[in-house]
């Protein structure tokens, strides 16, 4: 396969059979061609769904939850970055999220059912406003900037001792029960995944497209970008905060912590790993480093050091993610033919 | 009285921080946000040679150099080669290579009253009634040194102009002769060199802690930003705003706000003025 | 750069991470059904990367060891043996990431099903944070180095939820009390009465600094101020200007990180004219300080926890032993001035309990460990009721007891309690009075 024969041959990519057939109208004639389509995107659906009840109440349980955590993060990093918004700060809407939920739930007395929308609405709205002023910048000076918000919000609320200063805010409620908590946070992320491919595939999408590749263009046509990178950052803000609260819930407490690199690195080399600019790409990738992750918890102070190596060498060496090979493979193959 | 002495030291610390940083993400364009990696290693490594292997100060501190010097010459192959001109994945790829380097440490085990550097003179004197650590002195020295050579060097030798060349505009560079890919590693090694010599004279007053490299990039980013990345005098004059601006707060509002005043001052000058105090290009690319 | 290399070498590595994954899902599942393990399992979810935290584990292994060699416990009738594991919750790293800590905590209950932690957690706010997970899953919880009254409070005040929680070791409250014994032992001998704190910024810290509010006051000195520092923060020449500008006789350092013996050094070189006493900083308290620092320490005052821990007291018969038993197995001394706390009296306390109730039912064992009384070389070994807190007094008839010590010339000479002390204490040349 990699060894070209003698002679001049190029190598050539095509669309497999199946594929080209099922991407046309007659698809409905074949039931095989249906599934083909069909499969990639119901099976991991069912598959997570069901989850829960295989894991059980155990610990892998709560890797599970964990994971969709997580996933929501890398959901709402990949959303930004197809506007072009690259963020080394998703751990500032986590936070942000984080702390309203348990500020609701503790000094307002509200039950989950409300603290949690509170701190996703909230967060979002909060933190769009305090990355508003800064949305013209692009590149590498947002990113700088989406670095430095957590480590001020967390050094502010260290040297201000609100909302409970270091020791953060214990004794926050739970949910129901564990299997609540999993079926609340697994149709969350799915329906998250399926909703920003879709807005993706829309004309927002293609405008927000548009502004990540060449956002000249897109001024000249009499679009206004900061809008739409401010509608974007409201988005993946709700998201990102909605993790922060379920999160809070789980574990009870909310602190300094929230605002760690761990919430950013994770989702960061989730999506990297497993394909930006693809929702399920970003979901797949978490749910490989996880996991794996939690299994080298043994190692603990080895993690970062893993999640790092990883980012670094995804970023150098395989920009594309798995979920592009993933899909490319399944979709194309590949063959030597004459030149 | 002691605001001033301890605020000057403050401030010529900074700048030795910010000194191998703005050499390689200011001035040739190449971002290298392992830096806090780097300056940490710097450290250990003169330690490791001092205690393991027995060295002698001086030697110890030239080998340390010119390893990590190498060594950074070696991250550009390594990390940054297929990335250039890609700032933001040079950076995402740098810093994690960078954490990665700080945390794998940290596992394993460089994390005590242990690991420290001699200072190189012991003692102390009086300046109007408050006491320093000779020191400091040293510190003041070698940092107001490594600021001249730094604007020595990129003004007036052909390796500096080449660094600077290349970071304004890469493609004419490259019709004129210069190699960039030799010339970013050379940048990079250069970097980390002074890395290594701001470590070696800063972490005498201290201890080797591994958290200080991390805290060693924001500062020298703090710096960079407000100064302006590419221009050397702008080094001085934010390393001082930055570094009395941080003795005040810790003397009137308490310790726990120095930090902020450090990311405060990233942000404020990124959403104000991006370029920086004195930096001038960037500006058209970096605003929309 | 080739391509067709590099994919093939990804496409290898691809498939070695979905093994990993299939693996990492069902490995563990596989590992857990066994069948039920024979010894009495006792936790400990500590920061290992931390002195403190190798001097708990160093301290568990011993006394493991040397319960284990008197034959375990007695279970149903049946003699068993102790086990221990452990994980390291890493919650002393900056920015304290709690998150991870109770994480790690829950997968090592929810995994190795441990009966009981001992030395659990580092900082406090873990501690905190972890409390409704522990109570949910029954835990029974000695808590290690936090030193934070939240902690009891919140015990006291919903007793029925934390009964399974405890601590036997000082905390904030208790080290007040004995510190302000101690100054006012110092006041009383050598006149001093003016005194500055410089803390670490945490939780513990600040407890401990608020506890001494109204102690110090009755022991007759004044608290002329007090400055946070920053953890990480390796300079302290802002705080010990601040102390030299109000005039302080005697600096009270609070200091657990490795940044501490930078205090000192700037103590000396800066030549501030007070003493300097220490609380919770291992880098100045604990047994191998003289031989890092020197005489800079000449002087300092500094106690431990509990008396006899990590070097013997001439007035208290049998300390010995601990420490050479630890010398024997570890060689090198304790690092931490607190290397018997924590761990020693749970485990003493655990051991009485099973033996008194026969079985290892956890609401049983929590209650008889309320009703412990035993006598050991520092003192006796008893909880408060409401507070689920060992009892710490100078009153060896009471509870246990500190030894508040001075360095001289490389010896630590104990100076409080009356009852064990060697000597009174020295003045410094360079304080004046």
């Amino acid at each position: 396969m990699t060894e070209p024969r003698e002679g001049k041959y190029r190598k050539e990519r095509i669309d497999r059979g199946i594929k080209a057939r099922s991407d046309t109208v007659y698809i409905v004639s074949s039931p095989r061609e249906i599934m083909y389509v069909l499969l990639p995107r119901v099976l991991p659906v069912i598959g997570l769904l069901a989850l829960p009840l295989v894991l059980g109440e155990g610990y892998w349980g709560r890797v599970l939850f964990l994971c969709c955590i997580y996933a929501l993060l890398a959901l709402s990093w990949d959303f930004m970055a197809s506007v072009g918004l690259i963020s080394l700060g998703q751990a500032f809407f986590f936070g942000i999220g984080g702390y309203l939920a348990g500020a609701a739930n503790l000094y307002l007395g509200l039950s989950p059912l409300f603290s949690i929308p509170i701190g996703a609405l909230g967060g979002g709205a909060i933190c769009t406003l305090l990355l508003a002023p800064v949305v013209r910048l692009r590149g590498i000076y947002f990113a700088m900037i989406t670095l430095t918000f957590p480590l001020l919000v967390s050094r502010i609320i260290e040297a201000t001792k609100i909302l409970g200063g270091t020791h953060g805010l214990p004794g926050i409620a739970f949910f129901p029960n564990v299997y609540t908590a999993m079926y609340v946070a697994v149709p969350i992320l799915i329906i998250c995944m399926f909703v920003f491919r879709r807005i993706m595939n829309e004309d927002y999408g293609t405008v927000l497209q548009g502004i990540r590749d060449n956002d000249r263009t897109v001024m000249s046509s009499g679009i206004n970008i900061y809008r739409y990178k401010i509608e974007t950052i409201f988005i993946s803000g709700v998201t990102a905060a909605l993790a922060g609260a379920l999160g809070t819930h789980y574990w009870r407490f909310v602190g300094l912590s929230s605002f760690s690199w761990d919430f950013t690195i994770v989702p960061l080399a989730g999506a990297i790993l497993g394909g930006a600019g693809t929702f399920a790409g970003a979901t797949l990738g978490i749910f490989i480093l996880v996991p794996l992750s939690e299994l080298l918890r043994e190692f603990a102070g080895l993690r970062i050091v893993f999640y790092s190596l990883i980012l670094a060498v995804c970023v150098i060496g395989l920009p594309e993610g798995i979920f592009h090979y993933l899909q490319r493979k399944y979709s194309q193959f590949e063959r030597w033919v004459a030149v | 009285m002691d605001l001033l002495i301890f605020g000057t030291c403050n401030s010529i610390l900074l700048a030795l921080i910010a000194t191998g940083f703005s050499l390689t993400f200011g001035i040739s364009g190449v971002a290298n946000f392992a830096y806090g990696a780097i300056y940490v290693c710097g450290g250990l490594f003169v330690w490791a040679l001092i205690s393991k292997a027995g060295f002698p100060y001086l030697a110890s501190i030239v080998i340390s150099i010119i390893t990590m010097g190498l060594f950074g010459y070696a991250l550009y192959w390594v990390f940054l080669f297929r990335l250039r001109g890609l700032v933001l994945n040079e950076v995402i790829a740098t810093f994690s290579g960078g954490m990665a380097i700080l945390q794998l440490l940290r596992y394993l085990g460089f994390h005590g009253y242990e690991y420290a550097l001699p200072p190189f003179m012991e003692g102390s004197i009086e300046i109007g009634g408050v006491g320093i650590e000779l020191q400091r002195f040293f510190m003041i020295g070698i940092g107001a040194a490594l600021v001249l050579f730094l604007y020595f060097f990129t003004h007036h030798t052909r390796l500096g102009l080449a660094f600077r060349g290349m970071s304004q505009d890469e493609r004419t560079a490259i019709t004129l002769g210069i190699d960039s890919d030799k010339t970013a590693a050379l940048a990079l090694a250069f970097g980390s060199s002074l890395a290594t010599v701001a470590s070696i004279t800063i972490l005498p007053l201290g201890i080797i802690d591994i958290d200080r490299g991390f805290d060693a990039l924001i500062f020298a980013l703090a710096v960079g930003m407000v100064g302006g990345l590419e221009s050397v005098p702008g080094v001085i004059i934010a390393s001082f705003i930055l570094g009395f601006s941080q003795q005040f707060v810790a003397v009137f509002f308490g310790s726990a706000y120095t930090m902020v005043v450090f990311l405060s001052a990233i942000i404020f000058v990124l959403a104000v003025k991006p370029a920086g105090i004195l930096g001038k290009f960037k500006e058209l690319e970096e605003r929309v | 750069m080739e391509k067709g290399t590099m994919s093939s070498i990804f496409k290898k590595a691809w498939f070695f991470v979905l093994a990993l994954l299939v693996v990492s899902f069902y490995g563990p599942l596989i590992k857990e059904g066994g069948s039920s393990e024979k010894p009495v399992i006792i936790g400990m979810p500590i920061s290992l990367y931390t002195a403190y935290g190798r001097d708990h584990k160093k301290a568990l292994e011993l006394t493991v060891d040397e319960i284990n060699a008197k034959g375990g416990v007695k279970v149903d009738g049946v003699m068993r043996q102790f086990k221990v594991v452990f994980t390291d919750t890493r919650d002393s790293e900056p920015g304290v990431p709690v998150h991870d800590a109770i994480m790690a905590a829950e997968k090592l209950i929810l995994n190795q099903k441990p009966d009981f932690l001992v030395g659990a957690f580092h900082r406090s706010e873990a501690l905190l944070a972890a409390m409704d997970m522990l109570a949910d899953n029954k835990m029974i919880t000695f808590s290690g180095s936090p030193q934070t009254p939240l902690y009891t409070n919140r015990i006291k005040e919903n007793p029925k939820k934390y009964k399974y929680l405890f601590r036997s070791a000082p905390y904030a409250v208790s080290v007040g009390v004995f510190w302000g014994g101690v100054l006012q032992h110092i006041n009383k001998t050598l006149g001093l009465k003016k005194l500055f704190f410089i803390a670490i910024d945490f939780e513990w810290a600040k407890a401990i600094v608020k506890s001494f509010e109204g102690i110090a006051g009755k022991a007759g000195w004044e608290t002329v101020g007090f400055d946070y520092v920053p953890a990480g923060q390796a300079d302290f020449s802002a705080a010990l200007t601040k102390a030299r500008k109000s005039g302080a006789e005697m600096i009270l350092l609070l200091h657990d990180l490795p940044e501490a013996p930078v205090c000192l050094r700037q103590w000396k070189a800066m030549k501030i004219p007070t003493m300097l006493s220490v609380i919770w900083t291992p880098a100045i308290d604990g047994p191998r300080s003289w031989q890092m620092y020197g005489d800079s320490l000449n002087y300092s005052i500094a106690a431990e926890f509990p008396a006899g821990g990590s070097f013997p007291v001439k007035n208290l018969p049998g300390s010995e032993e601990w420490i050479n038993a630890w010398l024997k197995k570890y060689k090198d001394p304790p690092e931490t001035s607190a290397s018997k706390a924590a761990v020693y009296p749970a485990m003493r306390a655990i051991v009485d309990a099973i033996n008194r109730v026969g079985r290892l039912d956890r609401d049983a064992i929590a209650e008889a460990i309320l009703e412990t009384d035993l006598k050991d070389i520092s003192g006796r070994i008893r909880f408060e009721k409401e507070a689920h807190q060992m009892v710490i007094s100078t009153d060896l008839s009471k509870g246990m007891t500190f030894a508040a010590f001075q360095w001289l010339d490389g010896k630590r000479i104990v100076i409080y309690p009356k009852a064990i002390a060697d000597a009174d204490i020295k003045l410094p040349p360079w304080v004046k009075k």
